[in-house]
């Protein structure tokens, strides 16, 4: 902007100079043919009367008229005589002048009775209607600049700072503060906008880090206890003279890693479920003849630890889905309800179609779980209760829920007064399941 | 039995080589899909054994040019753990069972019996018989000497598939597998709980016993 502005002075500059010499030019040619007619029709003195008459005019002409024989005749220009034509001359003292060398621009012409007339401008008062010209294209220039700035500056300055807000907070995410989020603004432009869906990226990102690390912490937790066993049993047998006793260590070193290959099968099929490949081979299932599969899988396991096992089973609509995930997750909630119930409970799985949803049911009438955990376990699905040390218990619901995500379905937890309901439930819309 | 098995990892080859020639099997290697490729067609084995993830030719690819070689011996598929779509794409592209790495040995030996020694008109047999233990495969009926034994839809589905097996052990996850159509790992004793209760039922009043644990492997179940 600056140069742009220094580039139309430049070009202002030169315009001016020439515009006002050529100004010039044409005033004092004019006014001398003016004058040489003058003389040439009317004589001398009436020239002379014309150049008297116009010298004492303000803002005028300098003149001078000499005769054949070189004497000035009249006028207020004391110079030599130049040549005919145009010429600068320098005056060499003169109040008008100043410091400046700026010299007059000199018209001389050959009278018609063989003398000389000369006409001729102070080029100090073209430069003065230039300076003044310029300094007011100046002025004016700086003002519009200031007012273009200052509007602009204001204009911008409640957008600097939002963007600035925006770019803290993704600044202090990046620095490892997931709990950073964006002002939210009451306006519908795009600032507001963008800062809403920063913000809902952020509480997905927070979300699923914080899940990352408490799942990260449980499997720790996990892989410690038969890890540790591992090199105690690897150890011992190390140690032993015993074959028999070495074998054995061997024996319970492998049962060891097994725990750990389990839990690791455990996650592996967690981030395979979460990735969604499986979708692409949906296919129509009878959830029927599946809840009856798995439940049925369970009941001696289920009788033998002296609870009791129902199976209650309605006609229900078509679901799409992976029949061998949606067994996997069944499952995991009857282990869950025949592992934590107690004994003497009783657990029902139940397949129920109302107005609403279709909903696989697992419900016991053990001790069931608070409300807080009731809300926790369907927020982050990590382990609930720490005395629940079964390896891979925290996974077990964490697949649970990754298989309901993946079929769009609904992993519930309610209070069965006493005892805990458990429910996959495929929302219905306009009556079916889409 | 001549198998072949294409396997780029040495350590596993190696692994799964010695197991299973002190099992008295014939096992032949090749080291990526493609030496495998053109020893299946070309030679004559009674199972092969490959592994998903191979240099060159990918299992799953070389699974499919075997069998579009018009090779019919049956295929175990190694699938790396965790990954569903393997298993499903493996038995979608031929395969004839398929395992999960890392495997215990004694699991892949029960399923490379299982495949190498099936014998086609097997699975037509309707009459299944040990000893004085009988199941009718039509009928659904089972039959300790005289007594007739009455048996659960699954438990039924399970002694069945044990005496399909006869003399072979049938581990754990094989059952869950083909009995239950499980493909995770449940965490509690499912089968253990339907053995011990079909035991109780075909081994009634002092007869021997028919279905034998074999520790750290599975189960077996054999004449006296």
């Amino acid at each position: 902007m600056l140069a742009a502005f220094v580039l139309a002075g430049a070009a202002a500059w030169f315009a001016t100079r020439s515009a006002a010499e050529l100004q010039i030019r044409e005033r004092v040619q004019s006014e001398m043919s003016a004058l040489q007619q003058e003389m040439q029709l009317e004589g001398l003195p009436a020239a002379e009367a014309a150049i008297r008459a116009r010298m004492e005019t303000p803002g005028a002409l300098e003149y001078v008229l000499w005769d054949e024989n070189g004497s000035v005749v009249v006028g207020n220009l004391y110079i030599d005589r130049p040549s005919p034509g145009w010429s600068f001359v320098d005056l060499p003292d003169s109040a008008t002048m100043e410091e400046d060398e700026e010299d007059l621009l000199v018209f001389a012409q050959a009278t018609p009775n063989g003398g000389l007339m000369a006409i001729a401008d102070d080029l100090l008062h073209a430069e003065r209607v230039r300076t003044a010209m310029l300094s007011a294209i100046f002025w004016v220039g700086a003002m519009a600049l200031l007012l273009a700035l200052g509007a602009g500056f204001l204009a911008a300055r409640g957008a600097l700072v939002r963007m600035d807000a925006l770019s803290n907070a993704l600044a202090r995410v990046g620095a490892g503060d997931t709990s950073a989020r964006v002002p939210e603004g009451a306006g519908r432009d795009d600032i507001d906008a963008v800062g809403r869906s920063v913000n809902q990226m952020l509480a997905r990102i927070d979300l699923l880090v914080t899940n990352i690390r408490r799942v990260s912490t449980d499997i720790a937790h996990d892989l410690r206890t038969p890890l540790t066993h591992v090199r105690q049993n690897l150890e011992t047998g190390a140690a032993s003279q015993d074959i028999a006793a070495t074998h054995d260590s061997i024996a319970k070193a492998q049962a060891g890693i097994d725990d750990v290959l389990r839990i690791f099968a455990a996650m592996l099929r967690l981030a395979e479920i979460d990735a969604g490949a499986a979708r692409s081979r949906f296919a129509r299932v009878d959830l029927a003849a599946l809840v009856e599969r798995v439940a049925d899988a369970y009941r001696p396991d289920v009788e033998a630890s002296s609870q009791s096992l129902q199976i209650e089973l309605s006609p229900v609509a078509a679901i799409d889905g992976d029949a061998d995930l949606i067994a996997q997750a069944l499952a995991n909630l009857i282990e869950n309800a025949h592992r934590y119930a107690g004994a003497g409970a009783r657990v029902i799985v139940r397949l129920t179609d109302t107005a609403d949803a279709v909903r696989i049911v697992v419900e016991d009438n053990g001790a069931g779980m608070s409300a807080e955990d009731r809300a926790r376990a369907v927020e982050a699905f990590v382990r609930l209760d720490p005395s629940r040390s079964a390896p891979g218990a925290g996974l077990g619901l964490s697949i649970v829920a990754a298989i309901a995500r993946l079929h769009r379905a609904e992993l519930v937890f309610e209070d069965a007064a006493p005892g805990l309901r458990a429910a996959l439930a495929w929302p219905k819309r306009d009556g079916a399941v889409p | 039995m001549r198998i072949l098995l294409v396997e780029d990892d040495d350590e596993t080859a190696a692994y799964v080589i010695k197991g299973l020639r002190e099992a008295g099997q014939v096992v032949e290697r090749a080291r990526d899909g493609k030496e495998g490729l053109f020893r299946a067609a070309g030679e004559d084995f009674n199972l092969l054994i490959l592994d998903r993830m191979l240099p060159g030719l990918d299992g799953l690819s070389l699974l499919k040019a075997v069998r579009a070689a018009g090779v019919s011996s049956p295929v175990l598929m190694l699938t790396a753990m965790g990954a569903i779509e393997d298993r499903v794409a493996g038995l979608e592209g031929g395969a004839d069972d398929y395992l999960v790495k890392p495997f215990s040995f004694a699991e892949l030996n029960a399923r490379v019996n299982a495949l190498g020694r099936r014998q086609p008109l097997r699975e037509e047999e309707t009459a299944l018989v040990i000893a004085d233990l009988s199941l009718d495969r039509l009928r659904r009926v089972v039959k300790r000497g005289d007594h007739s034994v009455e048996l659960q839809p699954r438990e039924f589905r399970l002694l069945e598939e044990l005496m399909l097996n006869a003399g072979r052990i049938v581990t754990r996850t094989m059952l869950l597998e083909r009995v239950w159509d499980f493909h995770f790992d449940p965490g509690t004793n499912i089968v253990e709980t339907h053995i011990s209760r079909i035991r109780a039922k075909i081994d009634r009043g002092g007869d021997p016993a028919l279905i034998h644990t074999v520790r750290g492997a599975g189960y077996v179940i054999r004449a006296p």
